[in-house]
């Protein structure tokens, strides 16, 4: 019976069934009937599989699937703080905040406890280029599909706004790598893609865009087209400037002083007329001729209203964020981000520094902020988290203060109204450290009408104090 | 007078609500009847029998009992009884109660003013009897109250011989269900799991083993959720458990007490847990108990079963390494509160009477100690495996036990992850669903671990780790 030929045999009939393979004959059972030496067969088995020895895994590997990160992992507090956040968090307000909650645990100089990875399979799948490499090795190793995968128009936006980040950080590399996948990409995206050398645009890019004008598609041969006719030299981009500059003049006013003025005689054509023909010049072409020195522009162009922010695009491609706040803040109701918004620019040309001054430079009195900050998201506008000094700033000057009191007596007059997705639109870039400013500031409001905000605060706030983050809260039992 | 919305408030869930609903044709009730002077009322049900269901209920207290073997309290009879006594009362006689409600009644207000006539269910709310307040029970004079509990007890000897015997039919009835299985071959066994499972546990049911029935009901999803090399050893494992009670039945006279007590609760036998929390002779151990990690289970019958598994903060204790606190709750309740894992608090635990002990009671508690602890330290995990073999032994049917070790790894083989004895290179399997939760420990050193051993596969629960507690259900 101890042979294992035997144990497999008595096995072997008990897995067919007795009425097909009965028993062999048992040393010890010969005084019982064949339905109790069946029983007593099943029990030994049963025991014996029970009794057996655990098995042996030699030489298995069994090096972590995580690499190493000597970064410190959150406290405990900091991490309850987070997974409480996540709990709260719908899809699509997860999808907004999770880069923004990798980055500020990276510019914290921490990284996520391994043991929260599991819990937090959603927020990190929605990471994207803000997952640290433990995280991304965890998602790979779980199977997990990169974030808009199994989606075609998702994995196209993905591709898209890495392309647009890639251009921002070397033009020329991200253009040739664009020459070498082209072809291989649906239209509809080959187009978006080429529109997206608008970003950073140079001479260089000029025969690129050449051999993009016998793309089999339309939609990338108007894109390339539109391209060329913005770069210097080009004949469409010679009458195109021509046009613009003879939109703008000079009259001169007063009697005692003279005060030269801008004028502004927009194109004949739909409201969009004049955004497309100033498109992709910089404000030193567009005033060549003028007389104007640069910073002389806003105070003279302040009574072109439609102009302004035409002109703060412009300032804008010429890298004079500056320039272009000034334009802005002379707008008769300047509101702030909208008029941004609307401005005839592909937000994608400006890079994160760029938009950061733009809004700093924005943050006077005269500037207002939209109360429902409706389709706006300054995180999103910012490409990114606020640096420290300009949240410091936005959150101490006078336009927050009045949105804020705006949001609040909105809150206060309608049940109905609920501030949560408002607030967490414009807190979202907040830096861990102003958290705790911006909880306070947002006292007056009850925590039940911001619950995720709450909970996002409360985590900055976590970050901001971490306590011996890479030891054991408790001493282990011994 | 009753009101729909009692009888809605007293129904243990909507389904025996519905079920009730469809009893509400006179025809069905051969017998419904009230007593103008207590309002009691009681009634018979046909079901599907030759003899119909006898049910009670007095409104004053709302205490109520059926012939039925439904597990549902109240069941769908007397929900439908006295949903009918709420609507039309005139379809109630009034009349002398009949002899076996008057028995019930005298059974239910004795002297003591304790509910003598069912043993409280340790695994299952009752309402009915939770309902009965002593305060209102009027003591009888002693002489008359001596005979009346010495008539209980005999009915009670009597009751329990009938339950006996009962079982000792049911447990050869299952002994030839898996003979019969034998016969037919474990190979196609699961193909026909659910089906024939389902009957032989309602069969367990009607004789009153609903322990067994609820282990043979739970075996088709149990064998289905582990992966398919090791389904035969768990069959045969547990259908040869099954047997070990049933053959431990016929010999229990020659058995020790401490078994004697396990073989009954593992058929079904329920103990008051005041009876054992009263009970001079239980063993008791009082330390520090640290909360290894706690697990919650769906039963088939509909209830919540939390599992809060604790083991001696000090390994080298002369204790119960490991000790199990049950706690049952209706479904539709809501999970009720456990103690956290990683607790570590001073407490007295009161064991249930074995010969391996593990299920215990709080009898004596401290406030918590600590908070997000694990085990650390302690024999090794082929150790801890040799001592479950030990207990396996004193109790062979022994079902899922706590293995706690002082070191371990975390290893990957054949799809499945492992705790591996650092000495031995010895692994167990852990369980498929903690793939993703247990595999950040891929690769660290454990200080110490503890599992749930179900004799094939390791439910990891805690873990001390370089990087501070793993807990499975954080």
């Amino acid at each position: 019976m101890s042979e294992t030929a035997d144990w497999k045999r008595l096995d072997g009939a008990l897995s067919l069934g007795l009425s097909r393979q009965p028993l062999p004959p048992l040393a010890g059972a010969e005084g019982l009937d064949e339905p109790a030496r069946a029983l007593a067969v099943l029990t030994l088995l049963g025991q014996r599989a029970r009794l057996a020895e655990p098995r042996g895994l030699q030489g298995l590997a069994t090096g972590s699937r995580l690499p190493d990160d000597p970064r410190p992992m959150l406290d405990p507090k900091a991490r309850e703080a987070l997974l409480r956040l996540d709990r709260r968090l719908d899809a699509e307000s997860r999808r907004r905040l999770a880069p923004l909650v990798l980055a500020a645990i990276g510019a914290s100089g921490q990284r996520l406890h391994p043991f929260d990875l599991p819990n937090l399979d959603a927020l990190l799948r929605q990471g994207g280029t803000a997952l640290g490499p433990v995280e991304r090795a965890w998602l790979g190793w779980t199977g997990a599909s990169a974030p808009g995968a199994s989606d075609p128009e998702g994995g196209a936006a993905d591709r898209l706004g890495a392309f647009r980040q890639a251009r921002r950080k070397d033009p020329a590399a991200a253009r040739e790598a664009l020459a070498f996948s082209l072809s291989s990409e649906p239209a509809k995206l080959r187009a978006e893609l080429v529109g997206s050398l608008g970003v950073g645009l140079s001479p260089d890019d000029a025969q690129f865009l050449n051999t993009c004008l016998g793309d089999r598609a339309q939609s990338v041969r108007e894109a390339a087209t539109a391209l060329l006719a913005r770069l210097p030299g080009a004949p469409a981009y010679e009458d195109r400037l021509a046009l613009a500059r003879a939109c703008l003049g000079v009259e001169t006013k007063g009697l005692l002083r003279k005060i030269r003025r801008l004028t502004f005689k927009p194109p004949s054509g739909d409201r969009h007329a004049a955004a497309t023909l100033f498109q992709g010049f910089g404000l030193s072409s567009l005033i060549d001729g003028l007389g104007f020195e640069p910073l002389e522009l806003p105070e003279a162009a302040a009574g072109i209203q439609p102009a302004l922010p035409l002109l703060a695009r412009a300032a804008l491609l010429d890298g004079e964020p500056a320039l272009a706040a000034a334009f802005l803040t002379r707008l008769e109701d300047p509101v702030w981000p909208a008029d941004l918004l609307r401005l005839p620019l592909d937000a994608q040309l400006l890079n994160g520094e760029t938009r950061q001054t733009v809004l700093s430079a924005s943050l006077t009195h005269e500037v207002r902020f939209d109360p429902l900050l409706e389709g706006f998201n300054l995180a999103e506008f910012l490409d990114g988290p606020m640096s420290r000094d300009l949240a410091e700033r936005l959150i101490a000057s006078q336009p927050w203060r009045r949105w804020l009191n705006d949001v609040i007596q909105l809150v206060v007059s309608s049940d109905r109204f609920d501030p949560d997705p408002v607030l967490l639109r414009a807190v979202a870039a907040m830096p861990w450290q102003v958290a705790r400013a911006v909880t306070d500031a947002l006292a007056a409001i009850p925590p039940a009408r911001q619950p995720k905000t709450a909970a996002y605060l409360a985590f900055l706030a976590r970050l901001a104090a971490p306590s011996k983050p890479s030891e054991p809260s408790e001493t282990p039992v011994v | 007078m009753l009101t729909l919305a009692q009888v809605e408030a007293m129904a243990p869930d909507q389904s025996a609500l519905a079920a009730a609903s469809k009893l509400l044709k006179p025809s069905a009730w051969p017998l419904l009847a009230r007593d103008a002077a207590t309002s009691v009322v009681w009634g018979e049900a046909q079901g599907s029998g030759s003899a119909p269901y006898r049910l009670m209920f007095d409104p004053a207290d709302r205490g109520h009992k059926c012939s039925c073997p439904s597990r549902k309290f109240p069941c769908k009879h007397v929900l439908a009884m006295m949903w009918q006594f709420a609507e039309h009362p005139d379809r109630f006689a009034v009349g002398e109660p009949e002899p076996w409600v008057a028995e019930w009644l005298s059974r239910r207000r004795p002297g003591s003013g304790r509910p003598a006539g069912k043993p409280a269910d340790a695994n299952a709310p009752a309402p009915s009897m939770a309902a009965l307040d002593p305060a209102e029970v009027s003591p009888g004079d002693p002489a008359s109250q001596a005979q009346a509990e010495a008539q209980a007890a005999q009915r009670r000897a009597r009751a329990e011989a009938a339950r006996e015997a009962s079982v000792t039919a049911g447990l050869e009835a299952l002994d030839v269900w898996i003979g019969d299985q034998l016969n037919t071959g474990l190979a196609s066994f699961i193909q026909r799991a659910q089906t024939t499972c389902r009957t032989a546990a309602q069969r367990l049911v009607d004789v009153k083993a609903p322990g067994l029935a609820a282990r043979l009901d739970a075996l088709p999803g149990a064998l289905l959720s582990r992966p398919e090399p090791l389904r035969p050893d768990f069959l045969l494992a547990e259908l040869g458990r099954l047997h070990l009670i049933s053959a431990a039945w016929r010999r229990r006279e020659g058995l020790d007490q401490a078994l004697v007590d396990d073989l009954r609760r593992s058929i079904g036998w329920s103990v008051r847990r005041e009876d054992t929390l009263n009970d001079p002779t239980v063993p008791r151990w009082a330390g520090e108990w640290l909360v290894a990690g706690t697990r919650t289970v769906v039963q088939p019958d509909r209830l919540r079963r939390t599992e809060t598994w604790l083991t001696t903060a000090d390994p080298a204790a002369q204790a119960p390494r490991a000790a199990v606190l049950l706690d049952f709750t209706p479904v539709q309740v809501g999970a009720g509160e456990a103690i956290p894992a990683g607790e570590l608090f001073n407490a007295e635990l009161a064991f249930y009477p074995s010969s391996a002990p593990l299920r215990a009671l709080v009898a004596v508690r401290g406030p918590a100690l600590a908070t997000r602890m694990a085990p650390q330290g302690g024999a090794s995990l082929v150790e801890a495996l040799a001592a479950h073999h030990a207990r396996l032994a004193a109790l062979p049917w022994l079902g899922d036990d706590l293995l706690v070790a002082g070191s371990g790894r975390i290893v990957e083989a054949d799809g499945a992850l492992w705790a591996v004895d650092p000495d031995t290179d010895r692994g167990l399997r852990l369980a498929v669903e903690q793939n993703r939760a247990a595999s950040p420990l891929l690769g660290l050193t454990l200080s110490g671990l503890a599992g749930v051993w179900d004799g094939q596969i390791l439910t990891l629960l805690s873990a001390s780790t370089p990087h501070g507690p793993w807990f499975a259900d954080s």
